[in-house]
């Protein structure tokens, strides 16, 4: 692992979403979630950091082809969360809540396997510019 | 392969390097390493030799791509001969969108 290096690409999108525990009464849902309990919704502009482990290519000098890896987040990532209202439009919200924290979840299931030559190290994913929740993958 | 960055007339990058160093604390200054002796340091063997250079006629750079990825190898080279604490990391911002990390080829540290 002479050569080993992680990768970082940033991707943004905007979207919708609120929390919501179908289980419990509206109340509680109020108590727990505060104002993001609100089901009309509410907008937020994330950042996506994803950050992939490989070795470097002795003749390109890469570990991946960065416009590769832009593309793959376009596809499986900003293409179905972008302008869409998480908790109606994508099918992991439909009974999960859209929390920072399971979107970092989401999206490292949607890019696992997924890129070529490096394997999935971080998924972090800032909802504001002072919050941000990292996922390392299943029992890391 | 290489795209619009095979350009033969190359192009450019603001390119942000963060260097980090481990070490005990010293009881009289508070410090694990002198941070003006870091810049100088930095400045000296980064800055001095790289800054507003065309990096593929660098030394390092005749016979290796210069991606951020050799560039990284090269800088922990480069600072892993700093003598008053321990390297850990280097990384480079290539863009805004762009960083890469290398640890001297063991684990990643979890920051």
């Amino acid at each position: 692992m002479e050569n080993m290096i992680l990768l970082t690409r940033k991707a943004d999108f905007s979207a919708a979403h609120f929390y919501w525990n179908p289980k419990w009464s509206e109340e509680e849902n109020a108590r727990v979630f505060g104002k993001c309990s609100n089901r009309q919704g509410h907008g937020h502009n994330y950042t996506l950091e994803v950050t992939v482990a490989g070795e470097v290519d002795p003749v390109s000098g890469f570990v991946v082809d960065l416009k590769k890896l832009k593309d793959i987040l376009e596809q499986e990532v900003v293409s179905v969360y972008d302008h869409r209202h998480l908790n109606f439009e994508v099918a992991e919200f439909a009974e999960t809540v859209p929390t920072t924290e399971n979107i970092a979840i989401a999206i490292w299931r949607r890019l696992e396997g997924k890129i070529e030559n490096a394997t999935l190290h971080r998924v972090r994913v800032y909802e504001m510019p002072d919050l941000f929740a990292d996922f390392y993958g299943e029992g890391a | 392969m290489f795209g619009k960055c095979n350009n033969e007339f190359g192009h450019g990058h603001n390119y942000v390097v963060q260097v980090t160093f481990s070490g005990p604390v010293d009881e009289a200054t508070g410090m694990v390493t002198s941070l003006s002796d870091l810049d100088s340091f930095a400045q000296r063997e980064l800055l001095d030799v790289y800054d507003h250079t065309n990096l593929n006629t660098l030394e390092p750079f005749l016979d290796r791509v210069s991606t951020t990825e050799n560039l990284s190898m090269e800088l922990w080279r480069v600072f892993s001969a700093y003598p008053h604490a321990k390297l850990e990391r280097v990384r480079i911002e290539e863009t805004g969108n762009n960083s890469f990390d290398y640890f001297g080829g063991g684990a990643p540290l979890l920051s």
